[in-house]
């Protein structure tokens, strides 16, 4: 049919979204008369790799990638943990306010973060957790969202199973650990790389909380580059190759399983 | 043999235990930062009855987060280097530095230029010491003006002058109707046209009645002046912060902005460059720029360590020094008479035009509003670039915003 | 009255303790503050707030930078939404068929969207720079006027927006090709067999049986476009020339954190939930399909 039509514009579209990178990949190794040249040169003339020492020596890109690694897992180790526990009283527990307990859920689920950023801030303060992990961590260790999805979830899981253990003399919590959770694998695994991934990238939360240069996670850190290097396109690049470069390699390796869990969840992170 | 070692081990000890403790903030980083840690390591060398122990505090506006942080929770130093520090010690009633300026023998007020002081005063009172200051420069690339067929060993030295050799090197080199090459742009929009302002013989605020000065007619003139800049195409509208860029890259002319540029591009820039004072209108003036030494009072031990240690970083030798590596300004006259400062002159002239300039400094007291007014200007100076609004109109309409805000915060 | 078993009941609270004491401490109470602040003037230093009744509210609609944010973010949802629509569904369509090299394309439309939002934003400003930018350097290569883009008062929100299709396409990209990929076939050969050309059977049978992702899409798209603050923290740090890309997060933000002015902040924090909760709906009187969550 038409196909090298249709090839042609899913490539002019390919090419559009890969040009970005293309330049950034090759402008980190540009010098910095390269960078300025007028008019600008897209090739480097002499390939550098001065621009990322300079700027490991600016920033501790180290040191940012990993309080990004320690706030990010602590959250999403934290979150579906709190999570798991709740969507299975929910899911399948009977007590006295459950159903205020649900409206309570659905409507902490419709509050944009944006709109309750300066009163958690105010909280945050008040408690001394200014610019450190627990204030970039605590908040949000519950997620109304998170307690819904493994609801729905292990509201399909047949009740026989827990039948038979409660006849083998199962409590709720050895029915919990045993029957449930190895049942919800699929379900824990894509709700907790959604947690990652949306906490991994986070911006207005640690920009606010965040003083000190060794507490800053890796999007700020990135953003105050910005600032004090904001003559030095060369190092920017650089800079956002280290930050980049993993997270579409561990990306083209784990497609699709990124595909699926978006495509289940329906959510953007 | 043994007895003497143990003696003196004692002694050691004794002082170390002795020593008293003081924690002090600064907010410098990289070779500032380095120069600034090897002076407070000669202090406690030579001052073996105190230790300086310095926590770095991030950028100018980390810092200052901290500092209210610390006001709040009671966590304060004992003292540091603090951006707008009499916002921080003033309004508190925290005038401590002032009572050992005024009752040390040793200590010279009058050395120090008059704008110092004025930089340091809230509601007319000293409550800090200028440090690490900078002053607004004219720095100039002499090959764009030896192209546009200027002299290029000599700068502009008025507006008029400005004017007429930027328009010159404003230069459409490709044809396509926005030039490529700018005679001039300027770095921090607020800090130039109080420059301007001043240089015009206006004031900038009343310090006393807090009241905003330049939409009087000479403050109107310097509006003018500035919109007849981009008029006749000297200065791109709206590209401030594409200045630094500009100048690198060879495509400017002239660029005013801070005195720290000077250390910045030293030795880098592929083309040959100049550094000039600013244009004068009626007279020179500029104003300053840069954080403050401030006292945190603790105990009366505490307090006068703190004092020994700033007043050892204000000393002329020492503040030579400071100055000579970072490029900062020095704020007492004497450091110029110093032999090595004059050698440093004769080897770096762009640093003696910098270190001269100083004398023509004025400052207003520090106030709470101080942060929206150079906001305000920034922005109705981008109106008026734009031509949204006719000079008197946005100087008009700045003036009453300002004036607005300044009542709002007496409630 | 239902019977309850004590055990049973003992275990589900312990099991919601975590979760109840955490919802009222970030996420009720703040709620509830974030109206109650509104209504004070709280700023950080001064450790007295008092309660000024609607005086936030008057200075924020007076405010003429409040009232721009609020334009700004309109027009952002405004434009963004209907194009990121349509280039998605266009693209997930073209990508249904059985053509080769599909990961390849599907990887490189979803790259933007997995990558950190300030690691991206960075290249784009260079891409964006009026002289040393490549974008420029295409534009006068075809002959075409170079623009200011994020230096422009003008063209700064559609940088913005250009920025963020980029990035976001490929996440609808997905979501739409799932969604073709769930529709029966035998309902589309129907339609040929009967006589349809491809095209009516698109807008006849494949659109409708869409339209509840369509409609999700939408609303992600409204509730997504009202929070965006990062790439304007970034790109255009003071809200853009003229704050023509200061939008009401960005706004939020500088009067909390900049002007330390908690109680305006607050206040315009409240409009902006009023505004998103209008919003969802007025969409939902309007989509009266019912939305489907696998």
């Amino acid at each position: 049919m038409k196909n090298w039509f249709t090839h042609l514009i899913l490539l002019i579209g390919a090419v559009i979204m890969i040009f970005p990178f293309a330049w950034m990949f090759l402008s980190a190794f540009k010098t910095e008369r390269d960078a300025f040249s007028y008019p600008p040169r897209w090739i480097p003339s002499k390939w550098t790799f001065r621009n990322f020492s300079k700027v490991l020596e600016m920033v501790p890109f180290g040191r940012y990638y990993l309080n990004s690694l320690i706030v990010t897992s602590t959250i999403t180790f934290g979150q579906v943990f709190v999570a798991i526990l709740a969507a299975y009283a929910l899911a399948r527990l009977d007590f006295p306010g459950k159903t205020l307990v649900m409206i309570l859920l659905v409507s902490t689920m419709i509050m944009p973060f944006e709109v309750i950023l300066i009163p958690t801030f105010l909280i945050v303060h008040k408690f001394g957790w200014l610019d450190t992990y627990q204030g970039l961590i605590v908040p949000f260790l519950y997620s109304g969202f998170s307690i819904f999805f493994l609801r729905q979830f292990f509201l399909t899981i047949p009740k026989d199973l827990e039948d038979a253990a409660k006849i083998d003399g199962c409590g709720y919590f050895r029915i919990l650990f045993n029957v449930i959770i190895p049942n919800s694998k699929a379900a824990i695994g894509t709700i907790s790389l959604f947690v990652f991934l949306t906490h991994w990238r986070s911006y207005l939360w640690p920009l606010v909380i965040t003083n000190s240069t060794e507490m800053r996670t890796l999007p700020i850190g990135l953003k105050y580059f910005v600032e004090e290097g904001a003559t030095q396109y060369h190092l920017m690049m650089a800079a956002a190759l280290m930050a980049i470069v993993p997270v579409l390699v561990v990306y083209v390796l784990a497609e699709r399983h990124l595909v699926r869990s978006t495509t289940l969840t329906g959510l953007k992170f | 043999m043994r007895r003497c070692l143990f003696l003196g081990m004692m002694v050691l000890f004794m002082f170390t235990a002795l020593s008293l403790e003081i924690v002090f903030w600064y907010p410098l980083s990289g070779t500032k930062g380095e120069v600034f840690k090897s002076i407070v390591e000669e202090f406690n060398k030579t001052h073996p009855s105190i230790k300086v122990k310095l926590v770095y505090t991030g950028k100018y506006r980390d810092t200052a987060q901290k500092v209210m942080a610390a006001l709040a929770t009671g966590t304060l130093p004992n003292g540091g280097i603090i951006p707008a520090g009499p916002i921080f010690t003033g309004p508190y009633g925290n005038y401590k530095i002032l009572e050992y300026i005024e009752k040390d023998p040793e200590f010279d007020m009058n050395d120090f230029y008059n704008v110092a002081w004025e930089y340091s005063k809230y509601k007319g009172k000293i409550c800090a010491i200028p440090y690490n200051i900078s002053t607004p420069i004219l720095i100039y690339n002499k090959k764009l003006l030896k192209e546009a067929g200027l002299d290029p060993n000599k700068p502009p030295e008025t507006w008029d002058e400005l004017l007429e050799y930027a328009k010159k090197m404003t230069k459409d080199l490709n044809g396509d109707g926005e030039p490529d090459v700018w005679g001039l742009n300027v770095k921090d929009v607020p800090w130039i046209f109080k420059a301007m302002l001043l240089q015009n013989d206006c004031g900038i605020i009343d310090s006393k009645t807090l009241n905003p000065l330049f939409d009087s007619p000479k403050g109107i003139e310097a509006a003018k002046f500035w919109k007849k800049l981009v008029d006749e195409k000297a200065m791109p509208v709206g590209m401030h912060n594409l200045a630094d860029k500009q100048f690198q890259s060879g495509t400017l002319g002239f660029y005013m902005g801070s005195s720290s540029r000077i250390g910045r591009w030293s030795g880098k820039l592929p083309f040959e460059w100049g550094v000039a004072f600013l244009p004068k209108k009626v007279k020179r003036a500029i104003p300053i720029g840069g954080a403050v030494l401030v006292i945190f009072p603790h105990s009366k031990a505490e307090d006068d360590a703190t004092w020994e240690f700033i007043k050892y970083l204000v000393s002329p030798e020492k503040l030579a020094e400071f100055c000579m590596k970072t490029g900062y300004i020095p704020i007492r006259k004497s450091v110029l008479e110093l032999p090595e400062v004059k050698k440093f002159m004769e080897e770096h002239p762009e640093y003696k035009v910098a270190f001269e300039q100083m004398k023509y400094g004025k400052a207003y007291w520090h106030f709470e509003a101080m942060g929206t007014m150079d906001m305000l200007l920034y922005e109705y100076i981008d109106k008026l670039e734009r031509g949204l609004l006719t000079p008197e109109e946005a100087m008009k309409e700045a003036a009453e915003k300002l004036r607005e805000e300044i009542e709002g915060e007496g409630k | 009255m239902k019977r309850y078993k004590l055990r049973e009941i003992l275990v589900a609270y312990i099991c919601l303790s975590p979760a109840l004491i955490l919802a009222t401490i970030f996420m009720i109470i703040p709620t509830i503050m974030v109206f109650y602040v509104s209504f004070t003037n709280w700023d950080i230093i001064s450790p007295i707030k008092k309660f000024v009744g609607l005086k936030n509210y008057i200075y924020i609609f007076q405010d003429e930078k409040f009232l721009k944010s609020i334009r700004n973010t309109f027009y952002f949802a405004s434009v963004k939404i209907p194009l990121d629509l349509v280039i998605s569904l266009f693209v997930a369509v073209l990508l249904d068929k059985n053509i080769r090299m599909k990961k390849f394309y599907r990887v490189s439309y979803f790259a933007p969207v997995v990558t950190p939002m300030v690691a991206v934003a960075l290249i784009w400003i260079w891409l964006y720079d009026p002289s040393f930018g490549p974008f420029n350097q295409i534009l006068r290569f075809f002959g075409l006027k170079p623009l200011k883009w994020i230096y422009d008062p003008k063209w700064a929100m559609p940088s913005i927006i250009l920025f963020s299709l980029w990035k976001g396409l490929g996440y609808d990209v997905i979501i739409f090709l799932a969604g073709l990929q769930s529709i029966p076939q035998h309902l589309i050969e129907a339609a040929l067999i009967d006589g349809a050309n491809s095209r009516q059977a698109f807008f006849k049978i494949t659109l409708p049986l869409l339209s509840p992702i369509i409609y999700f899409v939408i609303l992600m798209g409204i509730i997504n476009s009202f929070k965006i603050f990062t790439q304007i923290s970034v790109m255009t740090p003071n809200g853009g020339p003229l704050y023509s890309t200061g939008v009401m997060v960005f706004y939020i933000y500088q009067q909390a954190f900049e002007n330390y002015k908690m109680g305006r902040a607050s206040a315009a924090a409240v409009v902006l939930f009023g505004i998103v909760m209008a919003l969802t709906q007025i969409q939902r009187k309007l989509g009266r399909k019912t939305v489907e969550y696998s």
